[in-house]
């Protein structure tokens, strides 16, 4: 027992630093000073706001037939993401029906993809809060 | 609406591009006997060469000229509000709503006939008169609430009035046989928007600083009165033929809006702008019930609300106004002078309309409770952020300190 825990420990550290390692290598999709964001950010926010939200609920909370996005930011990466939105995505199951419709054809996602992105990853980065962020500049 | 052998039905979508339509249904077969668009070909709007504006035939293709390109067909004039027929006229009324988007940098024009009240021929859909209130929308002023047709004096003239409390903070008085515009006032005083209405052109003098899309788009303008559910929103008002008065639940709400581009997929939403709203500076009341002389352009009696109204009004022949309020409260008032005579707290917020019904010699009150709609957004959809809601959420986040969700009828009886 101990000793089984004593390995999950050390493989969880590992993991932790790894994902620590990968985090400081990528480059952040999303600018915040002061605590005020950038206009890709801001203009993510706002095409989330017009085009997502009505089923992934106010600010990437989730609701009760689409997943949090500020938890799926956390695990997924950028092209994973944009193959989603752009492709779309079917898990019907026993325990889910979740149904992501294709976004391709949609102007106003598919231009602003690395905008709605970096919006996200700051929210799961748990650097934007809810609610309209304030922009530099402002 | 039903009228005669037809029924008359509307349709919603300003948020996402529609080409606003009245439809005409036979009630025999429903069979399709017309549909009026509110933008268009004069085909399409049914307009004909007698289709006056102010007195004035508005001449051919009015719609298309007020628009750039095709921008028409995805023009929005929804027409999700109420409808009103007077038998004698033969005409009914209704208003259409924004144009779409909420971006007016991308709909250069007058956008007709979005905004605008129509008068029309139950038989044909052909339109007697129009009257545009709000040319290019900038504010998201819908043009669809309520028609109240009554006999009035206007000005010290016996009229047919046709009476609305627009979502742009002006209170209309029109002659409803020919759409002569008698009287067009504020009736919240903190309206900022426009300073008046040009009552030979029908046009509201606009102010620069309040006005988005001015200064272009991403441009955020601020503390503009009223926000965009209006000084009123579809909850009906109320008149009485004892006082020759109405009695109107209004919002006094301001906003901040600031437009930006959206392109145009079916299917999609096509709102392009962010708003966030909260009370007039200076003031912590969200609403007012108000007794409004259509005749005069004048508030009678305004009793403060700290939430909006968003309960429809009732006039009775007994001297009393009822109204209910967002926290819950129904609450009856003197008619002559606004003074309470009476309150009950309903376990939710008041948004549905106050009934009276008699049953085996005795009349009851009976009002829904069950908080929602726009101002009640944040709680009955879990948001918690000022912007949420197309920025309804912020105005009204005390609410939930007040009321709850729920559903239910709550009946008084009134004393034999």
């Amino acid at each position: 027992m101990p000793l089984a825990l004593t390995v999950a420990a050390l493989a969880l550290a590992a993991g932790l630093v790894l994902a620590a390692e990968s985090d400081n290598a990528a480059e952040k999709p999303y600018t915040i000073t002061d605590g005020k964001v950038d206009k890709k950010t801001f203009n993510g926010w706002r095409r989330y706001t017009e085009s997502c939200l009505r089923c992934h609920g106010p600010d990437g909370a989730g609701s009760s037939y689409a997943p949090s996005l500020v938890d799926s930011a956390k695990h997924m990466t950028q092209d994973e993401f944009n193959e989603i939105v752009v492709n779309g995505r079917t898990n019907v199951n026993a325990a889910s029906e979740n149904v992501m419709p294709p976004f391709g054809e949609v102007e106003d996602v598919v231009s602003y993809l690395g905008d709605i992105w970096a919006y996200l990853k700051a929210r799961a980065d748990g650097a934007v809060g809810r609610g309209r962020p304030p922009r530099i500049g402002d | 609406m039903v009228v005669k052998d037809k029924v008359v039905v509307g349709i919603s979508g300003g948020e996402f591009g529609v080409q606003g339509s009245v439809t005409a249904y036979n009630l025999k077969d429903g069979s399709k006997a017309w549909r009026a668009y509110s933008e268009g070909p004069d085909d399409q709007i049914l307009f004909d060469a007698n289709t006056t504006e102010l007195g004035k035939p508005v001449g051919k293709d009015s719609s298309l000229k007020s628009w750039q390109g095709d921008e028409w067909k995805i023009g929005g004039g929804a027409t999700w509000g109420w409808y009103s027929y007077d038998p004698q006229l033969n005409l009914f009324y209704y208003g259409s709503g924004n144009p779409s988007t909420w971006n007016p940098v991308q709909r250069p024009g007058d956008n007709k006939w979005s905004m605008t009240v129509f008068a029309r021929n139950p038989d044909t859909g052909i339109a007697k008169w129009v009257y545009q209130m709000t040319p290019h929308d900038q504010w998201d002023y819908d043009g669809v609430n309520e028609m109240i047709l009554a006999d009035i004096n206007v000005k010290g003239q016996p009229t047919k009035a046709l009476v609305h409390f627009d979502r742009n903070g002006f209170a209309y008085t029109l002659n409803r046989e020919t759409g002569a515009l008698l009287v067009a006032e504020k009736y919240d005083p903190k309206v900022n928007w426009a300073t008046k209405v040009d009552m030979q052109t029908g046009r509201p003098q606009v102010v620069g600083q309040y006005a988005p899309g001015d200064k272009g788009e991403d441009v955020n303008y601020k503390q503009i009165c009223p926000a965009a559910l209006g000084s009123k929103d579809q909850q009906p008002a109320a008149f009485s033929p004892k006082t020759g008065l109405f009695y109107v639940p209004t919002n006094h709400v301001c906003m901040d809006y600031e437009p930006f581009k959206v392109s145009y997929t079916a299917g999609q939403p096509y709102v392009g702008a962010t708003l966030s709203m909260f009370p007039p500076p200076g003031e912590n009341n969200l609403g007012n019930f108000i007794a409004w002389d259509a005749g005069a352009g004048k508030i009678v009696w305004s009793i403060p609300e700290p939430f909006s109204v968003w309960s429809g009004a009732l006039a009775t022949a007994g001297d009393v106004v009822f109204y209910g309020t967002l926290e819950g409260y129904l609450k009856a008032v003197d008619m002559q002078t606004g003074k309470e005579l009476y309150r009950f707290k309903t376990p939710s917020g008041i948004i549905g309309n106050i009934n009276t019904y008699s049953h085996g010699g005795k009349q009851y009150i009976a009002v829904l409770s069950g908080v929602g709609g726009w101002a009640g957004i944040g709680m009955a959809a879990g948001l918690t952020k000022d912007t949420d809601g197309l920025g309804a959420v912020g105005a009204y986040k005390a609410l939930a300190n007040y009321t709850q969700l729920g559903g239910v009828l709550t009946v008084f009886g009134l004393p034999q």
